[in-house]
């Protein structure tokens, strides 16, 4: 790397979709201010678009297919990772090690490879928390501050559908349940161990399947089909609860300003005595493809999109983007407390989640794994389908589909 | 480039040779083969390429060290594959109930444009054919909404009529009737027209002797119409049942192959093997067991139906 910032020059191409897009969009003239002599054009497209056209490349693995960087999420990084082997840069070498254990650390787990190196610069995460309807638990009698296990959680859903016919919480029937991820991952579990080996058997996994299957039959469970049903079902007060990552206030917000000050927060209840309230929903990186032919310039951008608290605070308050840098935690527009959540301070109290979050092993096999699970979550939801089924149905199609081992319980 | 190069002039002897020799070169004889080059060129790039190398691919895995052969390995795992054989059975079961339903559907709307007594044909013709050109993602939107369980059209009619709701895209069953009946909406129109082409190359002499001879008109419709449309019929079956082996595009934006999987289709199935999971050997082998599915299907209708080479 050049030690004058303005003899990096070039033009980069950067790939990334909708509100990351529009957010490294904000950041350009800024940059540019700083690294006169670097030009960056920001294609902004749909995510599929991103995915497939960067496979296609990687593929290829000519420059021109590729950008010079490009947003991933997490939960793709390995997958990306094993089918194109060495098709990232190290950016580690290109000095990005000075930022070490400056991120949460799920986020930076998330980001290196297996010799701890940084092929991925973290932008957002989204923590998970529960958000409560306030007026609903007072018109049910529930003591907010009552819910420290799922255990309570289920008794307040039994309370408020009892006393105001509302269900507890919404589920995605046609979609997915990441609940049961979410409470996976409080419980530092996943659909797979460190080793990669396929871990659905666990006694964490088991307790999570069983907990949301006796919310099901105690009837607070109600099945929203789809994101727009999710989202008409808050906006209507059909459901009491959400458990969901951080960056539902920008929905929420946006789509439902009438039931500003009626919303609480708080985090995931544990399970009986057992440790952990931290999970994590979604959240991107930015990645430099080998191929690119102005890494240095891409590898400035990045760095100015990633670790600058200033414009990552502006992120967070005009595109709602969480960041995972923790000395953004510390700013003041983390403590504000916000109208919308009673004057709660939902940021800070979400970092602290963020923080505490257990790293997860993804694996190159997360798509697979999540599609297979979520439908045998939903089978058990939805037809009844017993516990033992459930795991011997994922266990016998994600062993031979994945080449995996599979522990047992 | 700086070098100078040879600048080709009328009076240059040695240029004049050569554009003689591309006068004998371009004959009237060889003119097809020059117009069909650029198609020849594309089939082989696009059609030819991807489907020889997605036959090598059937045949790969990815590892660590790059793509490796593994034999029949794909084709073994395919085989004791749940989820293949729910997603086949998912595409056979829509295949059996919907390629008949719209066949019949097409049949009796080609058989009314095309009687005598029926007004403003061109509009119908028109109406019937639209949805197979209408955008389907559009389209899906309005059947989204239509089809909500709680506040869709179609619950809210059957509700009024006292029945109760029924999940269309919430329910397993009811998301596969769903996916039947919009299959069916988009390409029945498609169809008719097929057939209706068909119908009018009926010698209208057959229909005239038969009903001197006194024949009914439902008679004449099972002795006369069916027989001499069996070839188009038999084309229509054929590629409806190649499209509905093919479906992708209707469970894609409707349902998304769920709930629980019972809409995803063997070629939804492929796609997200491929494009999903990375797994593009796995992906290669699926597409090639549905073309071997299609051609035995292909060859058992053509018997069936006895038409001769």
């Amino acid at each position: 790397m050049p030690e004058n910032l303005k003899d990096i020059s070039g033009e980069i191409t950067v790939w990334a979709w909708a509100l990351e897009a529009d957010f490294l969009q904000s950041i350009v003239p800024e940059f540019e201010k700083e690294y006169p002599n670097i030009q960056v054009n920001i294609h902004k497209q749909g995510p599929d678009q991103v995915y497939q056209r960067l496979i296609t490349g990687l593929a290829a693995n000519q420059g021109d297919q590729l950008p010079d960087l490009v947003q991933i999420e997490e939960t793709r990084l390995p997958s990306y990772q094993e089918h194109f082997p060495n098709h990232f840069t190290n950016l580690s070498d290109l000095g990005y090690d000075r930022y070490d254990g400056h991120f949460a650390p799920a986020k930076e787990a998330a980001v290196k490879d297996e010799n701890g190196n940084f092929f991925a610069m973290p932008r957002d995460l989204g923590p998970v928390g529960v958000f409560y309807r306030k007026d609903l638990f007072a018109k049910a009698g529930v003591e907010p501050s009552s819910i420290q296990t799922w255990e309570d959680y289920m008794e307040a859903g039994k309370q408020v559908l009892e006393k105001t016919d509302v269900k507890m919480l919404g589920l995605t029937l046609n979609e997915v349940v990441p609940l049961y991820k979410y409470m996976l991952q409080q419980q530092g579990a996943f659909y797979f161990d460190q080793e990669g080996n396929i871990d659905v058997r666990s006694e964490e996994s088991v307790r999570a399947i069983l907990t949301i299957n006796q919310m099901n039959e105690e009837g607070i469970i109600s099945n929203v089909t789809n994101w727009d049903g999710r989202v008409a079902a808050l906006k209507n007060g059909q459901v009491a609860t959400l458990p969901g990552a951080i960056w539902w206030t920008g929905t929420m917000k946006d789509q439902m300003p009438e039931l500003s000050g009626k919303w609480g927060a708080m985090p995931l209840p544990q399970f009986k005595d057992q440790q952990g309230i931290g999970a994590n929903g979604g959240g991107s990186n930015l990645v430099i493809p080998k191929a690119s032919e102005n890494k240095a310039a891409a590898y400035a951008f990045g760095e100015f999109a990633t670790t600058r608290v200033d414009l990552l605070i502006d992120g967070l308050k005009n595109q709602g983007l969480f960041p995972s840098l923790l000395a953004a935690y510390e700013e003041p527009e983390f403590q504000d407390k916000q109208e919308y959540f009673d004057h709660q301070p939902v940021y800070k109290e979400f970092a602290a989640i963020a923080k505490e979050t257990p790293s997860v092993h993804y694996t190159s096999d997360y798509a697979r794994a999540n599609d297979i699970v979520n439908d045998e979550i939903i089978s058990m939801l939805l037809n009844r389908k017993p516990l033992s089924q459930v795991l011997k149905d994922i266990t016998q199609t994600l062993g031979p589909s994945t080449g995996r081992e599979v522990n047992e319980s | 480039m700086n070098t100078p190069s040879p600048v080709p002039h009328p009076e240059n002897p040695a240029t004049q040779g050569k554009t003689k020799k591309r006068n004998n070169f371009v004959s009237i004889q060889r003119a097809p083969y020059f117009f069909l080059f650029p198609a020849a060129v594309l089939f082989l790039l696009f059609t030819a390429y991807p489907i020889v190398h997605s036959f090598i691919l059937s045949f790969q895995t990815t590892t660590e060290e790059g793509r490796v052969f593994v034999g029949l390995d794909n084709y073994i795992r395919l085989f004791q594959d749940r989820l293949f054989y729910e997603s086949l059975g998912n595409t056979l079961i829509i295949l059996v109930f919907q390629v008949p339903i719209m066949l019949f559907l097409a049949l009796i709307l080609a058989n009314i444009l095309n009687s005598g007594f029926i007004r403003f044909k061109g509009f119908f013709r028109v109406s019937f054919f639209a949805p197979a050109v209408t955008s389907l993602v559009a389209a899906s939107i309005i059947f989204l909404l239509l089809l909500h369980q709680d506040y869709g059209l179609v619950n809210y009619l059957l509700s009024i009529a006292g029945l109760n709701s029924v999940g269309w895209l919430n329910d397993p069953l009811g998301a596969k009737i769903s996916l039947i009946l919009v299959t069916t909406w988009r390409w029945t129109g498609y169809n008719m027209v097929i057939l209706l082409a068909g119908l009018q190359n009926i010698p209208k002499h057959l229909y005239e002797a038969a009903s001197i001879d006194g024949a009914s008109k439902v008679r004449q419709f099972f002795s006369i119409t069916i027989p001499q449309l069996k070839p188009v019929i038999l084309f229509a079956a054929v590629i409806s049942t190649i499209g509905t082996l093919q479906l992708f595009d209707e469970p894609y934006t409707l349902t998304n192959g769920g709930p629980i999987h019972a809409t995803t289709t063997i070629t939804m199935y492929l796609y997200r093997n491929g494009f999903e999971y990375f797994d593009f050997g796995y992906g290669s082998a699926i597409a090639y067991v549905v073309v071997l599915i299609i051609a035995v299907l292909s060859l058992i209708q053509f018997k069936w139906a006895g038409v001769e080479r």
